[in-house]
């Protein structure tokens, strides 16, 4: 789907709403007019009526106060409570994708439709073709018998009028690994032990109805709380903004963070540990290596894919050692990693290597919240881990981490300036279900290169589920950082 | 005789955020024949997001866009093409 849409701008407008809310003291007192404000003349009416919009409205702004509110019941609760337990928690809640079970469509499961198109013509090669004679005819109209069809696509095929159309489920289409499931009641959720985070559903389902529990407002109470508060800036996130690193430095240091470390900086330090490791494999004649930086892959290799498939290098990410780097100087600082990825919350749970993370959708909805103006900003340059401003940018090689292709490329060029040859790279552009089909095989024949770069989003970390810019724009506005990064 | 049609894209933070990075594009989605009479430029805040009704803040009905001076509200690709289109039809009639 377009990553520009209705249901995108809703959850930008929730979120916006929400954290106005939030900084200027009335949450409790206000939250219950937002479905009434979100829904206010000018609103059009996706499902029967407003009312139900409203009460899907209601849960959606239950999740953005970071909540799992996929069961029936979390409707009855009030607005006012469920902000109240916000404001109140010391730890973000809930983790992981969740259903709106009021939001979802229930979208038809069965795959093969005859449309209004269909001519009842003559040759009927839909009902010749059909292996499982399940096409028949009525009122001279070609109809598929859904407890007979299984889905082969022949009868779309053979059609000479195009007459017959796959219904995709956009959800179970999108995602990589068969996390959506339907449970005993027949309702869709997520299987969050085969879920990888990858997002795809969140952005494909055009009822929206895919949510996750934002840790927009832990972030914000985490500012406010006067502690020393660490933002640290993934390259995929600076690429989200207008006006270049500069500017969103100073606009993210004028949110309340003490500091703004650029995460490329521990990318720096994932090159050499990703390089070394990379060369011994090779020593050891070991086969390919695939790399570490991508949560939602790495969690795919552990579930979706046979251990012999793929190995997956042990080299800690950029986000850990670039907070590893910030806990080393200042232990008492809070820090919040910034970036369009969803996976990299389970990894930061996982590894403990920050206590937040707050996606650029959240960052954006407080831009606007607090009425930064990130054009207006002065330059401000990126700060070390200690705190003190940056000597230098990080490097272009590191910065471009963010975009398909550039991990593999900053191993090679290490290859290079070691007087090493470079090594054999494949890059997976994108984890979509051909992809993982694709490795799969590798486990009879594996592909003849040295490292596999992973990324589940396509194009990269730019691209990411939770990005703002359009994906054009956002890679242009990356290669301009890495570009501006240090030799 | 054919003027050009001036298209003002918001470049503030709240129409970003909203959504408004891709109506740069928006040449791509129109007919040849209007394409060369349009003019982008892209301009700090447009202060329609301070300036809307409180209960729309913040953000108000961002991302905006002006055709020839006229507000486009919650601009996509499609609906800003939309008016260009219309402003074209406008003044040649
Ligand atoms: S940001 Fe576009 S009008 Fe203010």
């Amino acid at each position: 789907m377009h990553f520009n849409n209705r249901a995108a701008r809703l959850r930008r407008e929730i979120l916006a709403r929400l954290a106005t809310l939030r900084l200027e003291d009335r949450l409790t007192e206000d939250i219950e007019r937002l479905p009434y404000q979100v829904t206010a003349p000018g609103w059009e009416t996706v499902r029967c009526c407003v009312h139900k919009d409203r009460a899907i409205i209601r849960l959606r702004v239950a999740a953005r106060l970071g909540f799992d509110v996929g069961a029936k019941d979390d409707i009855e609760k009030p607005l006012a409570d469920y902000a109240k337990e916000a404001l109140e928690r010391k730890a973000p809640s809930a983790v992981g994708l969740f259903f709106l079970e009021e939001a979802c469509n229930d979208c038809v499961s069965s795959p093969y439709i005859v449309t209004d198109v269909c001519q009842g013509c003559l040759a009927r090669p839909c009902a010749s073709n059909c292996p499982k004679k399940a096409v028949h005819f009525v009122e001279g109209r070609s109809r598929i018998d859904p407890t007979l069809c299984v889905g082969c696509g022949i009868c779309a095929q053979a059609c000479p009028y195009k007459a017959i159309i796959k219904v995709p489920v956009p959800c179970e289409e999108a995602c990589p690994v068969g996390a959506v499931v339907r449970d005993e009641n027949g309702e869709r959720r997520i299987d969050k032990e085969r879920c990888v985070e990858c997002g795809r559903c969140v952005r494909e389902c055009p009822f929206g109805a895919v949510m996750e529990p934002s840790r927009l407002f832990d972030a914000i109470a985490t500012v406010r709380s006067g502690a020393k508060v660490v933002a640290l800036v993934a390259p995929a996130a600076v690429a989200q903004f207008p006006g270049g690193p500069g500017k969103f430095s100073a606009a993210v240091a004028s949110l309340g963070f003490s500091s703004i470390v650029e995460v490329a900086a521990g990318a720096e330090a994932t090159i050499e540990a990703e390089t070394h490791e990379l060369l011994e494999r090779i020593e050891r004649g070991e086969g390919p290596l695939a790399t570490s930086c991508c949560p939602a892959w790495t969690k795919t290799a552990r579930t979706a894919l046979s251990s012999t498939a793929t190995t997956v290098s042990s080299t800690p990410s950029p986000m850990v050692y670039s907070a590893r780097a910030v806990k080393a100087a200042r232990p008492d600082a809070a820090l919040v990693f910034i970036s369009p990825c969803l996976a990299k919350r389970r990894e930061a749970e996982e590894t403990g290597a920050v206590d937040l993370t707050l996606s650029t959708e959240e960052l954006g909805a407080w831009f606007v919240a607090a009425g930064t103006e990130i054009a207006s900003m002065p330059e401000r340059p990126f700060d070390a881990p200690d705190g003190t401003p940056a000597l230098r940018p990080a490097t272009r090689d590191a910065r471009a981490f963010g975009a398909s292709g550039g991990v593999a490329a900053a191993v090679s060029a290490r290859f290079v300036a070691m007087g090493r040859p470079a090594p054999r790279t494949l890059a997976i552009n994108g984890l979509d279900k051909a992809a993982i089909k694709e490795m799969g095989r590798w486990e009879a024949a594996p592909p003849q290169t040295d490292l596999i770069e992973v990324m589940a989003c396509q194009g990269g970390c730019v691209n990411g589920p939770c990005s703002i810019a359009n994906p054009r724009a956002a890679t242009v506005a990356l290669g301009k950082y890495a570009e501006a990064g240090s030799d | 005789m054919r003027t050009e049609i001036k298209v003002v894209i918001c470049a503030g933070t709240a129409c970003h955020v909203m959504g408004g990075s891709e109506l740069f594009l928006v040449k791509d989605r129109l007919d040849e024949s209007i394409r060369g009479l349009v003019s982008i430029e892209g301009i700090p805040c447009l202060d329609l997001c301070r300036r809307s009704a409180p209960d729309r803040r913040p953000g108000g009905s961002a991302p905006y866009a002006l055709v020839d001076g006229v507000p486009v509200e919650r601009a996509d690709l499609d609906s800003l093409a939309a008016a260009i289109t219309a402003r074209a039809i406008e003044l040649e009639g």
